[in-house]
């Protein structure tokens, strides 16, 4: 359904590569996750999908999308806008700065409905009532009358989701949605998040650095490491045998209460946004020679992929 | 809502009484007989006899001061001592071509400004953005007499094209007359004014398109259009309102040059000539009532701040 | 994409240097006494001898500019030291300690913010003897209340900050916090708003001479001089041109480098969208 080909952006001005050829897909009502650590050009994976980048990177790739076929830097803002909001919902990390302060969450959630689907302000307002009430806004028709300073972080997020799934996305990509959350409430998201997108038949692209939120939602992982798509696997696989130095590294950074914190995480250095050779290479403790060079993406099984010259 | 609104009348009143204790103390610190002072100018002996009889019998300074309140609050501003009529009469007689010259002036620099301010931040860095920026710190920098004085070179002596002074030919003229005579005093207040307002809505609407909830709407589909009049310029509005209220001495120091060059019968050649002349009633009545109206406007800029901003209307 | 950041800055800044060595060096760059007057030659138009014509009495015109820079930088600059200084330290007092002090300097400001500077300065000079002491005091004096406005911003934003706090916490004294922690950390945007008050200052003095009723003839001065050129405007279209352009130039100087520092101080002028968009 969602196919990315070659996606690679980067910011001359500040020598940076966000994304170097990045390419995977997302079947239909799939939950995938994509995991890495901050920098690791996650979030810019997001916004290139809804072509969002930003005007100064210069991005190259193609996504396929429901029938739909988009050349980064070739298809126009409104070539876009045909999928953006309707077939493709977005919710990002901190809504407490990403609702309009001056209108009230109800109208921002039923302008999406008479936007793209032409729907009267009568039929839009209950539709959201609706919205509200299967999302745990209550009592909705209050709710919808407030305005965002007047809600708590969750029930902002829970408007977000509300605005990007109203038109019945067939995919939802959802950027750290509960990292800005306190954590009684990050559970309470995401069992929404899964429920709605089972209960619509979404597919749900789920971007985080928590490896423990990727674990209860996705089914298939792919891993991030400055740019490069190092590993793709089915979830379980990923955390019992991961294949890639990084993802290994990845998940001995989560605090666990039967281990000692034994392993010391290297810091990101300068040097470790190269532009040739592996991404993780100057962090590496299995680093050979070889891996000045850039590993190919190796399949191993089906469904599962790995970057690395050393695998074993 | 109520007790921010009763705050912000308070600190009006507090304002305005301050501005009658200022206009008041300086004019009364002024040395000499006004008579004295210039006695080649064309004050009204008798007008000036009165004034500083009716001064004597009120008494001592702060008496004066109380009196002289008491009059304001009754509409009695005193009688100008050139013309021996009351001020207030004088000045309605003026505020009509006032009026017609700056109320079109700030309605057209404001409106320029806010499509152009909208239209380069949106366009931020390139070609109209870097010209709209240069030209409106230029258009800044203009010294307002000088810029009356080359238009009024070039299209009234250089190409005889426009009028140069007055506002219409002759007493009877047409109203297109009046247009044509109102053409460069209205360019010469708008090429000020809009290079102010124009600064002021690119920052502002650059400082929205920062905001992520801009990104998280253009995610949702909506059209750039659509983004710019239900996101960016009501979010926008609120520093643009803020500047507005707080242009309009500019605007007035701008009608009263513009006025002054190319001899516009309004209030602004008046307070000059009036000022000139040392004619205290009317010096203390217009100070007073061009501060009492900027006040008034940035009160009404807090009202409108309510109607636009919700966190303002309701407490979380 | 290249960053063009700075020309602005450099530009202003080259500008500035050299209207002050015109200003400073007068007697050098001018090449007539300012108040010679020639009968022979009034009203010559801009030729060899005379770069920028002469005026009604045979005055050259291009020496009087020359010299009428002193009087415009020092007015400007004069006055820009009283309102800063003035502003500063009402601003900063306001918004350190709030409450009561905050309450009567922020109504003070308001008082002299509601009036419009050119008609009190009008009044006041017409009313006194204009002299320039007067001018610069004037200009100065009703100049403060936006410099005082946003220090007091300022400093309310920087004392919330933790490390006022964390200063706090380890003894210094409320007057050392304001002056060794804060007003430091303020310093970028008084520098900002004082380049901002020479080119106002600069011009309610031209605006002021224009009428009148700033520095008296027969000491040159940009505005007292386009006074003068007024009436011939029909005849001699050098006479007001070249003053005013001076002005023009002057005040155009001074808004390039604020608008410079600006862009330095604040980099979401500039290419803020991109640092944020990569932020996340």
């Amino acid at each position: 359904m969602l196919t990315i080909t070659d996606l690679s952006v980067a910011f001359p001005a500040s020598c940076v590569q966000a994304l170097s050829e990045v390419s995977f897909f997302v079947a239909p009502g799939e939950t995938v996750g994509i995991v890495g650590e901050s920098g690791s050009g996650k979030s810019m994976t997001a916004l290139a999908i809804a072509g969002l980048l930003p005007p100064v990177a210069k991005a190259s790739g193609e996504i396929r999308f429901w029938g739909r076929r988009f050349v980064i830097g070739v298809s126009s803002d409104s070539d876009w806008r045909a999928i953006r909001g309707v077939e493709l919902g977005v919710v990002f990390q901190d809504p407490s700065i990403g609702l309009n302060p001056l209108l009230s969450v109800g109208s921002q959630v039923s302008e999406v409905l008479r936007f793209h689907l032409r729907k009267s302000k009568l039929e839009a307002e209950k539709e959201t009532v609706r919205l509200f009430n299967l999302l745990g806004l209550y009592p909705a028709k209050v709710r919808m009358r407030q305005f965002p300073h007047q809600l708590s972080g969750g029930m902002k997020q829970r408007v977000m989701l509300a605005a990007a799934i109203c038109c019945r996305p067939r995919l939802l990509i959802a950027d750290e949605p509960t990292t800005a959350l306190d954590v009684s409430v990050q559970a309470q998201i995401l069992c929404l998040l899964k429920e709605l997108t089972a209960a619509a038949d979404t597919a749900l692209l789920l971007i985080s650095h928590d490896l423990g939120v990727i674990a209860q939602l996705a089914e298939r992982v792919l891993v991030l490491c400055a740019g490069q798509l190092v590993e793709e696997a089915a979830v379980a696989e990923l955390f019992s045998r991961p294949a890639h130095p990084y993802t290994r590294f990845l998940l001995a950074s989560v605090p666990r209460l039967d281990l000692p914190l034994a392993l010391k995480v290297p810091a990101i250095e300068d040097n470790d946004q190269l532009l040739s050779g592996c991404g993780f290479a100057s962090r590496c403790p299995e680093r050979v020679s070889k891996c000045l060079s850039n590993p190919p993406l190796i399949r191993l099984s089906h469904g599962r992929k790995v970057r690395c010259h050393n695998r074993r | 809502m109520i007790r921010i609104l009763l705050n912000r009348l308070w600190q009006t009143v507090i304002v305005l009484f301050g501005v009658t204790l200022i206009t008041f103390l300086i004019m009364h610190s002024a040395p000499g007989h006004p008579l004295q002072a210039n006695p080649e100018l064309r004050l009204d002996p008798t007008a000036v006899e009165r004034w500083l009889e009716l001064q004597e019998l009120d008494g001592p300074l702060p008496a004066q001061y109380l009196s002289w309140l008491s009059r304001l609050f009754r509409g009695d501003f005193g009688m100008s001592l050139i013309y021996n009529r009351p001020v207030l009469e004088l000045a309605l007689e003026r505020l009509p071509a006032t009026l017609f010259l700056t109320v079109p002036a700030f309605l057209l620099a404001l409106g320029l400004a806010i499509s152009c301010g909208t239209w380069a931040a949106l366009r931020q860095g390139g070609f109209g953005d870097r010209l709209l920026g240069l030209g409106s710190l230029a258009g800044l920098s203009l010294p307002s007499f000088w810029l009356g004085i080359i238009l009024m070179m070039l299209f009234s002596y250089g190409y005889p094209w426009l009028p140069a002074a007055g506002m219409r030919t002759a007493e009877d003229s047409s109203v297109l007359d009046i247009l044509i005579h109102l053409i460069l005093p209205l360019t010469m207040l708008v090429v000020g004014s809009f290079s102010y307002y124009f600064r002021y809505v690119r920052y502002a609407v650059l400082a929205v398109l920062s905001q992520d909830f801009i990104k998280i709407a253009r995610a949702r589909g909506f059209t750039e259009l659509y983004i710019v009049f239900r996101y960016v310029l009501p979010n926008a509005s609120l520093p643009i309102v803020t500047v507005a209220a707080l242009s309009l001495p500019l605007l007035f120091t701008g009608a009263l040059v513009a006025e002054y060059v190319f001899s516009w019968p309004g209030i602004g050649r008046w307070i000059i000539s009036s000022t000139l002349a040392r004619d205290y009633p009317v010096i203390m009545a217009v100070n007073l009532s061009t501060a009492a109206l900027v006040a008034l406007s940035n009160f009404l800029a807090d009202l409108l701040y309510l109607l636009i901003d919700p966190r303002l209307r309701f407490k979380a | 994409m290249v960053r063009r950041q700075g020309v602005e800055l450099y530009l202003g800044i080259s500008l500035i240097i050299f209207l002050t060595v015109f200003a400073v060096l007068s007697p050098l760059f001018a090449n007539y006494d300012p108040h010679q007057t020639d009968a022979e030659r009034w009203l010559q138009s801009p030729g060899k001898e005379h770069f920028f014509g002469t005026d009604r009495l045979g005055r050259d015109i291009y020496s009087r500019v020359v010299y009428g820079a002193r009087v415009s930088l020092a007015v400007g600059i004069l006055a820009m030291l009283l309102s800063i200084t003035v502003g500063t330290a009402l601003g900063a007092l306001a918004g350190y300690f709030g409450g009561f002090a905050d309450q009567l300097i922020m109504r003070l400001t308001d008082i002299v913010l509601v009036y419009p500077t050119m008609l009190l300065a009008l009044t006041l000079v017409a009313i006194f003897e204009p002299a320039i002491w007067l001018v610069v005091l004037v200009i100065g004096g009703t100049g403060w209340p936006a410099v005082a406005r946003l220090v007091r911003g300022e400093i309310m934003r920087l004392k919330n900050l933790e490390f006022a706090a964390a200063a706090r916490m380890l003894g210094a004294s409320h007057r050392r916090v304001l002056l060794v922690h804060l007003l430091p950390n303020a310093l970028g945007q008084i520098v900002v708003a004082a380049t901002v008050a020479v080119p106002a200052a600069i011009m309610t003095e031209a605006g002021l001479g224009y009428f009148g009723l700033g520095i008296q003839p027969p000491i040159p001065t940009w505005g007292n001089m386009l006074r003068e050129a007024q009436n011939y405007i029909r005849h001699a279209w050098w006479y007001a041109t070249f003053p005013g352009a001076a002005i023009f130039l002057t005040v155009f100087a001074f808004h390039l480098t604020g608008e410079g520092l600006r862009q330095r101080l604040d980099p979401k002028s500039q290419s803020g969208r991109e640092r944020r968009a990569y932020d996340h």
